[in-house]
């Protein structure tokens, strides 16, 4: 879908449990950049379940979304 | 044949494997239906074997003769979608991604070059799985009439019903036209929530869609451990609109990895599938669906 609009793409791996071989190599062979991992954590669960932001509440991950942020609107720029 | 949907209105809160054991604990023979055509994926839980594929055209897109066509640019000039283009040679092209089929440059074309076709935008499928035979559909990426699709994939599941005595079917998430087109006469739904903000939310407005089109509405509460507070005011809520909870599914590693291994985790005898056993008594019981779940450890 991406590739049809031409839209550069990222893919950010959600509730990892570390197993996450096949998504990565599946992203290798579509020359997907993973930009992000975010681990499967009971304490992101429950900030996120009771509507808080782990990018504001969870020690690090603010300049974790920021770097995020960085490289995804750098995806569409040459290298 | 009783007709059941498992719906949501928040993505991710479980659906499938919530089909997929009751489809593993059912004992009577079913029919089961993937209405989550955006993103099917019952058929990996499931061990589906394709038996058959036939392709499904749910609009319609303008085809241009190049033989015909003039040049002159007038449907390329009207076209309100810019999906007209006319080319150094002279010809007008029809780009279909941007074309929605209103049909405007036919009417116009004074040459006759351009006429409506059918446009392929997914497969419906047919497949044969160890819990009885499977509908669902693959979607074209970037293709609408998903709603469309979905009550394809419904009739086809209705039409071979063999001797089902229930059809099975794994709803989308969301509160549109897919959701719309898979709750209509069913008999029963399933709403599978999970304790969060969102989650409260969104089970609200699926209610809200649901009750109108009359039938019964249960909810199953899944990772409900994650965060008891919530899943008690999703109980709250369940309770104050008449809507049976059926069960509490614990947050369980085991989920997680028999979907991995593309299996119902209710093989495992681990606490989400002994919650899904519950539930699914619970479930038999209001339906009158002769209720001799298989035997936990079968699959």
């Amino acid at each position: 879908m991406v590739r049809q609009l031409e839209i550069p793409a990222g893919v950010v791996i959600n509730r990892s449990d570390g197993a996450d071989r096949p998504i990565r190599e599946a992203c290798r062979e579509l020359d997907l950049p993973v930009l992000m991992t975010i681990p499967f954590d009971r304490e992101i669960a429950a900030i996120q379940n009771r509507g808080g932001l782990i990018a504001r509440e969870f020690e690090g991950w603010r300049s974790r979304f920021a770097a995020l942020f960085r490289e995804a609107s750098a995806l569409g720029e040459p290298a | 044949m009783i007709r059941l949907a498992v719906v949501s209105g928040k993505g991710g809160t479980g659906k499938t494997v919530v089909t997929a054991a009751f489809a593993a604990l059912n004992g009577n023979a079913q029919a089961l239906a993937d209405c989550d055509v955006e993103a099917a994926n019952l058929e990996f839980l499931v061990s589906a074997r394709w038996a058959r594929a036939s392709p499904f055209a749910g609009a319609e897109t303008a085809s241009i003769d190049p033989e015909k066509c003039w040049g002159c640019g007038r449907c390329a000039e009207l076209c309100r979608f810019d999906a007209i283009t006319v080319g150094d040679d002279a010809v007008a092209v029809c780009e279909p991604r941007d074309c929605e089929g209103c049909g405007l440059c036919e009417r116009v074309c004074p040459s006759g070059a351009v006429s409506l076709q059918p446009r392929i935008s997914g497969t419906v499928l047919r497949s044969a799985t160890e819990f009885g035979p499977l509908s669902h559909a693959r979607l074209r990426p970037g293709s609408g009439n998903s709603g469309l699709l979905v009550q394809t994939v419904k009739d086809q599941a209705v039409k071979h019903p063999g001797s089902a005595e229930l059809l099975l079917i794994d709803g989308p998430p969301g509160i549109g036209f897919p959701l719309i087109s898979t709750i209509g006469g069913v008999d029963a739904v399933v709403v599978v929530a999970e304790p969060s903000r969102s989650g409260l939310h969104d089970l609200r407005r699926v209610i809200g869609v649901c009750q109108p089109f009359g039938p019964r509405i249960f909810a199953v509460i899944n990772r409900w451990d994650l965060d008891p507070m919530i899943g008690a005011e999703i109980e709250a809520e369940c309770a104050a609109r008449g809507v049976p909870v059926l069960g509490r599914i614990p947050f369980d590693p085991a989920v997680l990895e028999t979907v991995r291994r593309g299996r119902p985790v209710t093989g495992t005898g681990s606490p989400a599938a002994r919650a899904l056993v519950g539930c699914w008594e619970r479930l038999g019981t209001e339906l009158g669906l002769a209720c001799s779940p298989r035997s936990m450890t079968a699959g």
